[in-house]
């Protein structure tokens, strides 16, 4: 692992751990699974970090915990150098719109109520005027490459790409400076992933965004990482460049990844 | 057709139904058929605003409960619990008991013991909501929290809620009935649907059509409700019935 002093460090995870509690039945015996162990890491501002691990691997507790909606039983979450956990409820609002969530199911992530329009009016800084939040939406949109006709449909009439693209752009709305993509390609077609992937690398560029990509998937993995860090039970068992990780894994379960990815 | 239904007239003392008293007369000779349309009303309005007022509360109290969690929701949980422990019809019978039954008394009483089901139906709902991920996503926008609850989680929770109204009215138009069958409900000579009941069966073998039709009133207009309500459950409810997307 090497630091590179030049950048500076964007988010930075340290000894996490998270442990749910598990009841039997009549409500004796408390049983803790160790979801995450011990977990550090850290991305720099621009860069793309994935994180991959199989499913149950503990990847997406990760990213509930950088978006404070898991709390860690330890470690610490450094967000320009300040611990999340210790936000007031101003800060973390301030903090959540600098971080943003794009999850697998976009189904899920769209109020079922909402015309998109409303949505994407929710993400905008509020103080904004009508023409402003207008135009930007359109800025959004077209940054996504969605008509305006999406404007007021509801999720329901959107077709998968679309509800992703969607929530790209809600994401992109709050004037984020990271994404947390966790698996949020996974779920459609190979076709429709190469163009996804593509359009989150221009994203990237335009907006100057930090993503820390979390996947089961090596092949998107190659394509749209700088760094990649391999979860297994919980574990951070190894991280480096992603030349390093797929050229010259040292982890036995990297090279076991590596080989199921190649069929 | 309808006619005057407190006007009495002693010549048509309990006439059974005839064209000119589709349902028969009264013990006062007053049209029956108008008493029931008139009493309508009465159980009616008692019925809806009882709901309304029913669901407003619970509405309020569930969505805090199951958004805000913690010692609110322990609190307010023991409290309906407390409420539920006390047998509805026997608090009404009692505060009734110590003041002048009126149609106001009635309607704060049942609202107020009415709740506490709708309360438990939201809060299970919100816990539910509040995981999805659109509540999460709302979250990290950095919306305030009357604004997820408001927007993003009370909009989702709307059709039980709508659902169990529907059930509630019906329910609360029998306890009306009961409550005014007793005597302690509306007073005559305003009349409701259990107080034309209750006139009916002192003479239950001599005017059999009083009884009859004040209590098909009820009956059809419960029935009526709760097929409405199961109709809009399927209709509402995305895991059991089929909708249009």
């Amino acid at each position: 692992m090497v630091i590179n002093p030049g950048r500076q460090i964007l988010l930075e995870v340290k000894n996490l751990t998270v442990r749910y509690r598990q009841r039997n039945g009549f409500g004796w015996r408390e049983k803790t699974v160790d979801a995450l162990n011990d977990v550090s890491f850290f991305i720099h501002r621009g860069e793309t970090l994935a994180l991959v691990g199989e499913t149950g691997s503990g990847k997406s507790t990760i990213a509930m915990s950088i978006l404070h909606f898991v709390s860690p039983d330890s470690g610490e979450i450094l967000y320009s150098g300040e611990d999340v956990w210790k936000f007031k409820r101003a800060e973390l609002r301030a903090y959540h719109r600098k971080i943003q969530p794009v999850f697998q199911n976009a189904d899920e992530s769209l109020n079922p109520r909402l015309k998109v329009r409303s949505m994407l009016v929710d993400a905008l800084v509020p103080a904004l005027s009508t023409e402003e939040k207008n135009r930007r939406i359109r800025e959004y949109l077209s940054a996504v490459q969605l008509d305006e006709d999406v404007l007021d449909c509801f999720p329901h009439q959107l077709s998968g790409g679309q509800k992703q693209r969607v929530c790209i752009a809600r994401a992109l709305a709050t004037e984020s400076e990271m994404l947390i993509l966790d698996e949020a390609i996974s779920s459609q077609d190979l076709s429709l992933q190469a163009h996804l992937l593509k359009l989150l690398s221009e994203l990237k560029k335009k907006f100057s965004l930090t993503y820390l990509y979390i996947s089961h998937d090596l092949e998107t993995v190659r394509v749209i990482a700088d760094r990649v860090g391999i979860i297994k039970d919980g574990r951070l068992i190894e991280i480096g460049e992603k030349d390093e990780i797929f050229n010259s894994p040292e982890e036995p379960y990297t090279q076991l990844l590596l080989e199921r990815s190649r069929f | 057709m309808p006619q005057d239904p407190y006007a009495q007239n002693l010549e048509e003392i309990s006439q059974p139904p005839s064209l000119a008293h589709p349902f028969g007369t009264d013990f006062f000779g007053r049209d029956l058929f108008s008493r029931i349309l008139y009493g309508g009303r009465l159980s009616l309005t008692i019925g809806i605003v009882v709901t309304f007022f029913a669901v407003v509360i619970g509405t309020i109290i569930g969505m805090v409960s199951g958004y805000f969690g913690g010692w609110p929701d322990a609190a307010l949980m023991r409290f309906v619990d407390v409420m539920l422990g006390f047998p509805r019809l026997f608090i009404l019978l009692t505060v009734i008991g110590f003041t002048r039954p009126s149609f106001g008394l009635m309607l704060a009483v049942l609202s107020l013991f009415s709740w506490m089901e709708v309360a438990r139906i939201v809060r299970a709902e919100v816990l539910t909501v509040r995981e999805r991920l659109y509540v999460k996503s709302a979250v990290a926008l950095g919306l305030s929290r009357r604004r997820v609850l408001f927007r993003y989680i009370f909009p989702n929770i709307l059709s039980p809620i709508i659902v169990s109204a529907t059930l509630m009215v019906g329910s609360v138009i029998v306890i009306e009935s009961g409550l005014s069958f007793i005597g302690m409900g509306v007073q005559p000579p305003d009349a409701s649907w259990g107080t034309i009941l209750n006139q009916g069966f002192q003479d239950l073998a001599g005017a059999w059509w009083i009884t009859l039709f004040s209590g098909l009133a009820i009956v059809v207009t419960v029935i009526g409700f709760n097929l409405v309500g199961d109709g809009l459950r399927n209709i509402l409810d995305s895991k059991t019935g089929v909708r249009e997307s």
